[in-house]
């Protein structure tokens, strides 16, 4: 009988609800836009666009604290034309709110990397965005390329620690 | 509902959709993941560049010197590597003439195409504005062909001795101004 009992207990503890202090973290990206650059031209120079990003992370260990990974439907960090391709570049600005325009960290296609400023109240940054997106592609990469309209779709991969 | 309501209809559904842009960034959900996606979109436009070129001066032609041939090297830049060349003189209607006072001296252009290291004084004639044939030798990489080393085309203006004999002396020097217009294509 002792046999029975042990392992019904463990299935009704694992089915009870969890106590109120183990809450799982929960994350959300926002606040995302397209970056367009319509008509490069040689006396450009450099393309050095941004967008400000809010990361709410809620209950993760430290506080604050996620992991970001960038990918793209282009293999890597190229804008394509058909065959041509365009390097870019991209970093990561975890300044948080208010304190972006400092550090940047270069990010690496298929590498996630842990960052610790995110928003932890508020799900829409209501005390501003919490992070900044750089993007960056060289005057001579841009002379390089042919004619052409380039494009690449980055998808946001936000988690909890 | 007659038909033609019907066309009006789907033709102002088609023009809504068309004016939607292409893309437009998702914005993630609340869980333990959340994901999101934005478009990054840089239209590099057809464009063209021509440098490096200088004026060309002859000081003083003696009878017998023979005929006149005067080059610049330049750098043509363009964002396709392919392109025309239009020359326009300053004489009347564009002619490729020099005039000094009420005298004029007739020139020809050529144009040679031949790349970097193989630029010589042969070439394709131009006509005063007529768009030439098109070349392939552009720069497509750099504005400045990487340097003066890097020049890929040589304009080559030439007058013949005869002209230059029936040329009326004058104390005041033969000038003129030659546009030269490159064409992407």
């Amino acid at each position: 009988m002792t046999q029975l009992i042990i392992p019904l207990l463990l299935v009704f503890g694992f089915l009870a609800p969890l106590p109120a202090q183990a809450l799982l973290p929960e994350v959300r990206i926002s606040n995302l836009s397209d970056i367009t650059i319509t008509n490069w031209n040689i006396t450009d120079g450099p393309i050095n666009a941004s967008m400000d990003i809010c990361i709410y992370a809620k209950d993760t260990i430290p506080s604050g604290t996620y992991l970001m990974l960038i990918t793209t439907n282009t293999l890597g960090y190229y804008l394509r034309s058909g065959l041509n391709a365009i390097p870019f570049s991209l970093t990561w600005d975890d300044g948080g709110a208010g304190g972006l325009g400092g550090i940047n960290t270069l990010l690496t296609t298929g590498i996630s990397l842990g960052f610790a400023h995110a928003n932890t109240s508020s799900s829409t940054c209501a005390s501003g965005p919490t992070a900044r997106l750089k993007v960056t592609i060289t005057q001579s990469d841009m002379m390089a390329a042919p004619a052409g309209t380039y494009t690449s779709t980055l998808t946001f991969l936000l988690a909890a620690l | 509902m007659p038909i033609s309501n019907v066309i009006a209809a789907f033709l102002l559904v088609v023009a809504a959709l068309y004016g939607m842009p292409l893309y437009a960034a998702s914005q993630g959900t609340i869980g333990l993941t959340s994901q999101g996606s934005a478009q990054i979109s840089v239209t590099k436009a057809t464009q063209a560049r021509i440098s490096d070129i200088s004026d060309m001066t002859l000081n003083n032609w003696s009878i017998g010197d023979g005929n006149v041939v005067l080059f610049s090297n330049v750098c043509i830049y363009t964002s396709t590597g392919n392109y025309r060349v239009t020359a326009t003189g300053s004489g009347i209607g564009g002619l490729f003439t020099i005039a000094s006072n009420s005298h004029l001296l007739p020139y020809s252009v050529l144009w040679n195409a031949g790349g970097p290291g193989s630029l010589d004084n042969t070439g394709i004639e131009l006509l005063p504005t007529i768009q030439s044939t098109g070349f392939t030798t552009g720069n497509s990489a750099s504005a400045t062909c990487g340097g003066s080393s890097g020049n890929n085309a040589r304009v080559i203006v030439g007058i013949t001795e005869t002209a230059m004999n029936l040329a009326a002396s004058s104390s005041t020097p033969y000038t003129g101004t030659l546009t030269l217009l490159v064409s992407p294509y």
